[in-house]
């Protein structure tokens, strides 16, 4: 039995979590927050949405969860001794705190590599900006259980707890 | 006559007996000794191969007494740590005015309360 990553999606505003969204704007918040005007930041990230579909779907949060991507190739040209291949098996392996491994995808439709999604910098998107900011764009969206894995690897990452001091290993 | 009673009656048998014994005793030295020693083929491979991985660590390794390396598992299942900070798509900057300023408020009364 198959159990494909990703199904393709296209001319719906249905957003659910684990759906990946290619360029998606996100304002930064200012360092400084005037009286009077303001300059904002614009980036743009191609993210994976975290919140719950539950909750998506029922109108039960004005702002969307997200998390930016990329890809092994993007990170290679900055940085490449992080997609050494010993730490892409890392990645695989969940042993990289903070960052969560999405396999490749192969549909017709919407090719793209493996991409490494990081839970550290997350973000807020207003839902009706979401909405209709989607509402033209083809994209893809994660399929269970692949979806309610990436849920379970951003909870670990956000309830870890670091100890002052840990027992020593036995020997 | 029995084994007993024929070491037990006689000098033969008493000699007999001794070198029973030390033969024994002379065996199972050997095969615990060779065990000790040939039991474990595998310790000096293991420095072998455990010397060529990349996570290969000489300070979480302990040398035992035979040569064998024992690996932590820490050493195995080392957690990496990387920062990514990679930088966006694109980004640009945009003038906003503040409209008006909102102070949350909670989302449910609760009744009954003093």
């Amino acid at each position: 039995m198959e159990y494909p990553w990703y199904k393709f999606v296209d001319g719906t505003i249905e957003i659910q979590q684990g759906e990946r969204i290619e360029n998606c704007p996100i304002v930064i918040p200012p360092t400084n927050i005037g009286k009077e005007g303001i300059e904002v930041e614009i980036r743009e990230y191609n993210v994976v949405v975290l919140s719950q579909s539950c909750d998506l779907e029922n109108d039960k949060i004005d702002i969307v969860l997200v998390a930016p991507y990329w890809t092994f190739l993007e990170v290679e040209k900055i940085k490449p001794e992080y997609v050494s291949k010993r730490n892409k098996n890392k990645f695989r392996e969940g042993l990289i705190p903070g960052y969560h491994l999405l396999d490749k995808c192969d549909l017709d439709e919407f090719k793209s590599e493996h991409v490494i999604v990081d839970f550290r910098n997350i973000y807020g998107v207003d839902i009706k900006f979401l909405r209709e900011y989607i509402k033209d764009k083809k994209r893809i969206r994660l399929l269970p259980p692949y979806r309610e894995h990436l849920s379970q690897a951003f909870a670990r990452h956000f309830m870890r707890v670091g100890l002052p001091s840990g027992i020593p290993q036995f020997t | 006559m029995s084994v007993v009673e024929y070491g037990n009656d006689s000098k033969t048998g008493r000699n007999l007996s001794v070198a029973a014994a030390t033969l024994l005793l002379v065996t199972g030295t050997t095969m615990s000794y060779t065990s000790e020693i040939f039991g474990e083929m595998e310790p000096p491979m293991a420095f072998v191969k455990e010397s060529n991985l990349l996570a290969f660590d000489l300070k979480q390794s302990i040398i035992t007494e035979y040569g064998k390396v024992e690996s932590s598992s820490h050493m195995v299942e080392e957690e990496v740590n990387i920062d990514l900070k990679m930088p966006p798509v694109r980004s640009y900057k945009r003038k906003a005015t503040i409209s008006k300023r909102i102070h949350a408020t909670p989302m449910v009364e609760i009744s009954g309360l003093v």
